[in-house]
């Protein structure tokens, strides 16, 4: 039996059983004996997605959902990273914050929406807050723990340099927080991204993903709804993917600077 | 010495962290001291309430009062609708993880135990599992229709791929040292699986639990929100449409202690279960 060896990059057996799963498929529709609406023959699929991507009204939600995600991620993970960094660094902020935080964090996240629109409206106001509350947890939460398991002998190097308050943050407990907090910042897209489908799908107004989503829905559209969950499902894994690669190029152009130093 | 994903606990339990033991007697102050303090922001959040809800900032339909707000629970408690609400989501959970959860589990172990099953399934499974669970809420309407089919169906999505990716890793994650020693041993099958791969498989297994539990309780909100007739997400949409704010508050603080109450009892059962996995 071998354990712990890495797995080959392209192994080929992966791949028998989608082709074993689009055999039947295309097979199951070619019979004809089930409802072409739920199992939607290949060539309606072929079709929906070019339909699809000559549709204005696709493009427009997508880039709306994008821009919404934008956003919202932004403002919740500025936040989330903030007050990570207050409470991670300091014992008594943590004693004052962590229990609220982690009682408001118990609500499951789409429970917000009847209070967030019977506040806010339909509109974007709502559906921003609720996006930037998906991010702000995740980023929150990594940067706290991160920012809290700072090595003591560092910490102590900082007493011995009599260090302030914001010296000891800015040299010693975020650069050793780093990677905790860019992990924090990927959980909160994905989160942020899921917030913004299901917000868009749950109040379902305005342009977006989540709109399109539900109305291909009500019109039972399976053909249509497959294409809406391949994209956003496709964004979902671009968006992860851009952000590590930029924060990996990041950390080189960091430390090639602190190599000069 | 077996500890879980450094990474699903973390989301599970923010701010474990080693603490000097106080003597006994500066225990209970600085225990009452840490509420105090805890309560402070808690306390603030409802005098600015009372005091916009006094000062009439707000209309009383968008802001109800504390106080009306705890009167509508207790009608809610006392005339049982909150508790019937409670039973129906928590039983769809029950069952929805039941199925999913085990067949999680079965494919987990399968997959870790068995290289040739992992290259065979492994891919089109973690492909499938890149796509949030809410964005099957469609497809799998079209499919079950919005009844208690749905409910269970999405429940199983949500508890599946915690619960086989935990297991796998569960299966993985005894060092290659301990199946040596059990070779030395010449440990038989049953020997092997109790002392060896139980213990170290175990306290993944929970932690998976924890978290097909969490994403359970928040997908099955969201479905009830769209498309239900019963349970605690349902009461919460309706009191929304009927612009009843009150019981919205009460059911979002019903929602958090249960999803918290949840999580309290899986992190029991990890102490009673795995006491060798558990930080001090």
């Amino acid at each position: 039996m071998i354990r712990g060896t890495a797995r080959p990059r392209s192994d080929w057996r992966g791949v028998v059983v989608p082709v074993i799963c689009a055999a039947i498929w295309v097979a199951a529709s070619a019979s004809g004996r089930w409802n072409p609406h739920l199992l939607v023959p290949p060539r309606q699929l072929a079709g929906a997605f070019v339909e699809s991507a000559k549709n204005a009204d696709f493009w427009l939600a997508v880039s709306s959902s994008l821009l919404r995600l934008a956003v919202g991620w932004t403002i919740g993970s500025l936040a989330g990273v903030l007050l990570g960094i207050a409470i991670g660094a300091s014992r008594l902020a943590e004693r004052f914050a962590a229990p609220s935080l982690n009682s408001v964090r118990q609500v499951a996240l789409f429970a917000w929406i009847p209070l967030l629109t019977a506040w806010f409206g339909d509109g974007d106001t709502a559906k921003t807050i609720l996006i930037a509350l998906a991010a702000f947890f995740p980023a929150a939460l990594n940067t706290e723990i991160g920012c809290r398991e700072a090595p003591a002998s560092l910490i102590e190097v900082g007493r011995v340099f009599e260090f302030g308050y914001w010296a000891r943050i800015r040299r010693i407990i975020l650069p050793s927080a780093r990677p905790s907090i860019v992990a924090g910042l990927q959980i909160a897209l994905t989160s942020a991204w899921i917030g913004t489908i299901g917000a868009e799908y749950l109040i379902d107004q305005g342009a977006g993903l989540g709109v399109f989503l539900a109305s291909a829905r009500m019109d039972n559209r399976m053909d249509v709804v497959l294409v809406c969950i391949v994209a956003l499902g496709l964004i979902g894994f671009v968006l992860s993917t851009l952000l590590r690669l930029s924060f990996v190029r990041g950390a080189f152009v960091r430390d090639a600077v602190l190599a000069d130093d | 010495m077996i500890r879980s994903v450094p990474f699903i606990h973390a989301l599970i339990s923010p701010g474990i962290v080693a603490q000097r033991v106080p003597a006994p007697q500066h225990r209970i102050f600085r225990r009452f001291q840490s509420i105090a303090i805890g309560a402070v922001i808690p306390l603030g959040v409802l005098a600015l309430w009372s005091l916009a809800v006094a000062l009439h900032l707000m209309r009383p339909q968008i802001l109800p009062s504390p106080i009306a707000v705890w009167q509508a629970g207790i009608d809610l408690l006392r005339g049982g609708d909150l508790l019937a609400a409670l039973a129906v989501s928590l039983q769809r959970v029950v069952l929805g993880l039941l199925i999913g959860g085990s067949l999680g589990m079965i494919a987990g172990i399968a997959m870790g135990r068995s290289r040739t099953i992992d290259a065979y399934l492994g891919p089109t499974v973690r492909t499938i599992c890149q796509i949030p669970t809410i964005a099957w809420l469609p497809v799998f309407m079209l499919i079950f229709g919005i009844g208690e089919e749905l409910k269970l169906a999405i429940i199983a999505k949500a508890t599946f791929l915690p619960l086989l990716l935990n297991s796998f890793a569960g299966m993985r994650t005894a060092p290659q040292r301990f199946h040596e020693v059990a070779d030395v041993l010449e440990l038989d099958a049953w020997q092997r699986l109790r002392l060896v791969t139980i213990p170290a498989a175990l306290p993944l297994i929970i932690a998976g639990l924890r978290l097909a539990l969490s994403n359970a309780w928040h997908v099955l909100i969201v479905v009830e929100m769209l498309a239900s007739a019963a349970g605690i997400g349902h009461l919460m949409a309706w009191s929304r449409t009927l612009f009843q704010l009150d019981v919205v508050f009460v059911t979002i603080a019903v929602i958090g202690v249960t999803g918290w109450s949840m999580d309290a009892a899986m992190r029991w059962i990890e102490r009673q279960l795995t006491p060798w996995s558990v930080e001090a």
